[in-house]
């Protein structure tokens, strides 16, 4: 049987060393602490924009 | 109001703030670590809540509640935030226990219900001066996982609420007592009963 050659083109389109830095960024999960918050009483209002 | 305590906080240019409607997600960058954020920036929110609340009526006092996690969040080009880190802050911020809380203390302006992830990061080393005293265990289910939460209600001590097991703690990493179960298949949540049923067994409250 007849060796096979492998095709290793398609790993030539993968280089990471061309991505930039911006595309990691926005690739890549993060680490953040999530604070989820939300108004008890919502007749309270005023909630977002507001500098006290 | 959230976003004046932000600003004061360490790097304030790299948090991610996304509106939800009656709430927000704010997403504080790895830089600022867990404990500032129970010890200083949850308490500094209080105290400005007081402020504003001064001169309101009942009806107008504003009130937060809090879910808090951390972990990898993947935030896409069109700004969409995603991972485990923002379900289980969602969920617990929802949660019923942290809603009775809230229902318990009439003079609370702010609870929260903080992950075991965080709370592992941060009072066993009684960073910022946090101890266990200022947290209550809440057996929560999520995900379909049974998991311990912590309730905190800076400048209160955290009242006995459903889901507050009766014994002392068990090992960390599992979790006994009673349970919530919450339906994890639209983004509110829904309570489907403890331990399965829609009634109360008895126990704390």
């Amino acid at each position: 049987m007849a060796p096979v050659a492998a095709d290793y083109s398609l790993l030539n389109t993968f280089k990471p060393s061309q991505w930039s830095s911006a595309m990691y960024e926005e690739l890549l999960p993060q680490q953040y602490t999530v604070l989820s918050s939300d108004i008890v009483n919502s007749s309270a209002g005023g909630y977002r924009g507001r500098k006290n | 109001m959230l976003a004046s305590v932000i600003d004061e906080s360490e790097r304030p240019g790299d948090w991610i703030r996304a509106d939800r409607g009656d709430g927000e997600q704010s997403l504080a960058p790895d830089g600022v670590a867990p404990a500032r954020l129970l010890a200083d920036f949850l308490p500094r929110v209080k105290d400005r809540l007081i402020i504003y609340n001064r001169n309101k009526d009942r009806a107008h006092k504003l009130r937060l509640r809090f879910g808090v996690d951390c972990g990898d969040v993947k935030v896409d080009r069109d700004g969409l935030l995603s991972g485990d880190p923002i379900v289980v802050a969602t969920r617990l911020q929802a949660h019923p226990a942290n809603r009775e809380a809230m229902s318990a203390l009439s003079g609370a302006v702010l609870t929260a219900l903080v992950s075991d992830t965080v709370y592992q990061r941060v009072v066993p080393y009684n960073a910022r001066g946090l101890e266990e005293s200022q947290f209550r265990r809440v057996v929560v289910e999520i995900q379909g996982r049974k998991q311990n939460a912590w309730l905190y209600v800076p400048g209160h001590q955290p009242p006995v609420v459903e889901g507050v097991p009766a014994e002392e703690p068990p090992e960390r990493g599992s979790a006994g007592g009673e349970t919530y179960h919450v339906r994890m298949d639209n983004a509110i949540g829904t309570q489907i009963g403890r331990n399965n049923t829609q009634h109360f067994h008895g126990g704390p409250r």
